[in-house]
Parts: C-alpha cells; sequence; structure tokens
C-alpha cells in the first residue's frame, strides 16, 4: 500500500485526504492508511510550515491557551462537592436593577478586608511560602506553596490565620505537606494537603462564609451523621464515611470547614476531637 | 493531568502536528483553522487521557478524533460564513445597497447589525485568520471561554434570523 502511495502524484494524495474528509465514517480511510499518505507527500512535498506555527510555538500555545485553565478548572472539581460553586441565583430585586448583586459585593469586599487585616497579624518567619498563598475573598489567580508541619493547625497558623481552630493530630504516618488557592467564581478556598505514607491523602478546606456566598455544608443530610466531641466544644459536625474515604464539614465563626481524604471515620472523629476550644491563639505560637 | 500523561500528550502532539496540520490544511484551506483543530484534538486527549493511555493505537485514536473534528469544523466554517454574509448584505441594504432584492422587514434593511458584538466577535474569528486561542488571548478569557462566547454569537445571530 505505501508504494501505492508514493506512485500517486501530490494532486492526487491530496485529492485523497479532502475525499477523506468529506466522507461519511462507512468510507473513511484507516488512520495508517491516511498516515502513509501524509507521509508519501511529506516525500514529495516538503511540508508548508510556513504557512502554518511551528510545532514548538504552537505546543506552548496549548499550553498556555489549554491546559492551564483545563488544569485550573481540574483542581476546582477536585473540591469536595459542598465546596464548589453553588447554581448562580439571583435575587428577583438583583435582576429588577440591572443584574448587579449589590449584596453578594458588598459581602466580598467586608470579607476580603477582614481577612487582609487577619493577615496583617502573622508572624513574620516564613514569609515567602506564606506570601506564595495570598488567600483572599477572591484572589486573582490559584496559587500553591509546599511545606511540612506536623499538624494542620501549625500549618494555619503559618499561612497567617489564626483565629481558627483546626486538628492538632493526624493519622500516623501523615503530615502538612502544602497548601494552595482554589478560587472558584464566588468565593476563595484554602486547601491544606496532609500526605501519608502510603501516598494517601487528607484535605482541609477553609471558606469564608457570608452572605451571598452561599452554605459550604452538604445538602444530603442521610448520608452524614452529626458528631459532637467530648468536651466543652461549642461545634458540632457532620462526618460520613464511604468506599476508603471519609469526611467531615463544620462551621466555626465565619468559617465553613472541610476535612475529606483516605482515612477510615475512626481516624477522621480522631482529628476532630484533637480541634481545640474556639481561638484567640497567639499569632506567633504553636508551630 | 500527572506528569507521566503529559509527557506522554507532549510527545504525542509533537510527533503528529505537523502531519495533521497538513491534513488540516489540505482539507480546511486556512490555517488558523487548522490550528484550532489540532489543538481542540489534543484538548480531547488532555480530557481523555486514561482512554488514550491504554488505547493500542494512541496515534489511531488521536488521528479519528481530528479527523471528526476536521469534519465538524469544515460545517461549523460553512455556517459561519453563510451567517456573514446574511449580516453583511443586510448591513449593505441598510445603507441603500440592497443586494437581496426580495428583502422586506424594515428591521433588517435598516438594523445597524454591524455593530453587534457577537457580529465582530465572529468576523475577527472568520475572516481575519486568527486563532481562538489568539482571539482569547486579546480578549483577556481561556480558550475554552471564547469557544462558548463564539458558540453563542453564532446561537444569537441564528435567532435574530429566525424572528
Amino acid at each position: 500500500m505505501k508504494e501505492y502511495y508514493r506512485s500517486k502524484s501530490s494532486d492526487e494524495l491530496k485529492a485523497l485526504l479532502r475525499a477523506d474528509a468529506g466522507a461519511d465514517s462507512g468510507r473513511a480511510l484507516e488512520p495508517e492508511e491516511a498516515w502513509e499518505i501524509l507521509a508519501a507527500l511529506d516525500d514529495k512535498e516538503p511540508s508548508p510550515e510556513t504557512v502554518y506555527t511551528p510545532a514548538d510555538a504552537a505546543w506552548e500555545r496549548f499550553r498556555r491557551s489549554y491546559l492551564e485553565p483545563m488544569e485550573r478548572r481540574t483542581a476546582a472539581e477536585t473540591l469536595p462537592p459542598s465546596l464548589r460553586r453553588p447554581p448562580r441565583r439571583r435575587p428577583a430585586w438583583a435582576r429588577s436593577v440591572g443584574g448587579s448583586n449589590i449584596k453578594a459585593a458588598a459581602a466580598a469586599l467586608i470579607t476580603a478586608a477582614l481577612i487582609s487585616a487577619a493577615s496583617v497579624s502573622a508572624y513574620a518567619a516564613g514569609a515567602d511560602a506564606r506570601a506564595a498563598v495570598p488567600w483572599e475573598y477572591e484572589a486573582a489567580e490559584d496559587s500553591s506553596c509546599e511545606f511540612e508541619h506536623a499538624s494542620l493547625q501549625s500549618a494555619l497558623y503559618f499561612l497567617g490565620v489564626s483565629d481558627l481552630s483546626a486538628p492538632k493530630a493526624l493519622p500516623e504516618g501523615f503530615v502538612c505537606t502544602g497548601a494552595r488557592t482554589v478560587n472558584t467564581r464566588i468565593r476563595s478556598v484554602l486547601l491544606l494537603r496532609c500526605s501519608g505514607d502510603g501516598g494517601a491523602e487528607i484535605t482541609m478546606s477553609v471558606a469564608v462564609s457570608g452572605e451571598g456566598v452561599g452554605s459550604a455544608f452538604p445538602k444530603r443530610n442521610g448520608a452524614l451523621k452529626k458528631y459532637i466531641p467530648d468536651g466543652d466544644v461549642p461545634v458540632s459536625y457532620l462526618v460520613g464515611a464511604s468506599g476508603g474515604s471519609s469526611e467531615a464539614y463544620w462551621k466555626d465563626g465565619r468559617y465553613e470547614c472541610a476535612l475529606y481524604g483516605e482515612c477510615s471515620l475512626e481516624e477522621l472523629e480522631k482529628m476532630l476531637d484533637s480541634i481545640e476550644k474556639t481561638p484567640p491563639y497567639p499569632a506567633d505560637s504553636g508551630r | 493531568m500527572t506528569t507521566e500523561e503529559l509527557r506522554l500528550v507532549e510527545a504525542l502532539y509533537r510527533r503528529m502536528y505537523d502531519r495533521l496540520m497538513r491534513y488540516a490544511l489540505e482539507t480546511l484551506g486556512d490555517a488558523a483553522r487548522a490550528e484550532d483543530v489540532v489543538q481542540n484534538t489534543f484538548e480531547l486527549a488532555c480530557l481523555n487521557v486514561p482512554a488514550l493511555i491504554r488505547h493500542p493505537a494512541p496515534e489511531g485514536w488521536v488521528f479519528v478524533t481530528f479527523r471528526n473534528l476536521v469534519r465538524t469544523s469544515a460545517k461549523e466554517r460553512a455556517g459561519d460564513i453563510m451567517l456573514l454574509e446574511r449580516l453583511q448584505s443586510r448591513a449593505a441594504a441598510s445603507e441603500g445597497e440592497r443586494v437581496y432584492s426580495d428583502e422586506t422587514d424594515p428591521d433588517i434593511l435598516y438594523g445597524d447589525l454591524s455593530e453587534l458584538p457577537e457580529y465582530r466577535l465572529l468576523r475577527g474569528y472568520v475572516d481575519c485568520g486568527r486563532t481562538v486561542a489568539e482571539l482569547a488571548e486579546t480578549m483577556g478569557i481561556s480558550a475554552e471561554a471564547c469557544k462558548k462566547r463564539l458558540q453563542r454569537a453564532r446561537n444569537r445571530l441564528r435567532r435574530y434570523f429566525k424572528e
């Protein structure tokens, strides 16, 4: 077959390609055949590279315009369902004033100001890594940084969030290894990653609740049960497990938190038990 | 997508790019559309990378996907050109140079269609030989968002003609 195509002229080969593109699927060439036609055409006429973008530049453009946005979308999809962007609901009063959701915008501004104020009180050590994860209500870009902390609480301190309690204990073999922000359209979520010995991961996500933002709590109450830890802790949790993973959701002040990953429900409940009573904590301790 | 998967896609891209471009150029006759089709093919490859890795002939998978997209692109381009021609003929008619003598709708005859943002977007895509990625960079949005805007523009213009 290869020789057959080599014996054809360039025009005949081009006509075959055009016929292939216009043919219905039943009469189309096999991929190998089309490839042989293209190879034979390459032998007869060099590829007209001057009229199109060279492969290196095209790959770079592909990375920039297609792959990077795709990775950002995928990152947003790794959020627990309850923290993904809720369906857009616009109240009737907002529609009647030209479509701008003033309430949501005001809530966003106030929350951003609150978070900036919290960040200022953060301690100075490790400022470079912390600056890599600027957690604002609606940050311009997703960001991430790597570190190693023995607990989620110390990682939170490190990132400048000093008014939220987080688990001080992790399952055996786990350490907190990094953080990143994921920006959905209406909220910025801080993700803290814990990695275990066998490659297992547990993630804690933190988002700020606010008017016009929607609740982070899942709506499938039947699949989750309420968990109230021992002691004088004013927070209750919604917990559940399926397959090899477990999840927990809770609200602490203005923060909506989720903890999920590859661990048993018992391990997850131990982590929740290690959350101390409501802060404030000193901003530069507990590391 | 893992680093390994990305490497596989990049290797396929670099190996197949020139021949796919040649096929698309011969069949579509437009370098910008040809590049769009190749980029869309590899976007689909990235979205289906587990299937691509398991496939006994990944190049065959890419080629069949690519050929289907070439066919879709050819039809889409023909549709775009038709839409723009109809719009241009209406705009010309509104300036007193009626092209279609059977046009009687006054809204159409005197509507300032060339000012529609949908028209400008579609025209930038069809007439100016720019790829979706280039248009997206100009507008400061992602290629995916640009494709959606183009689709909305087509839908809106089609609706305009139906009304």
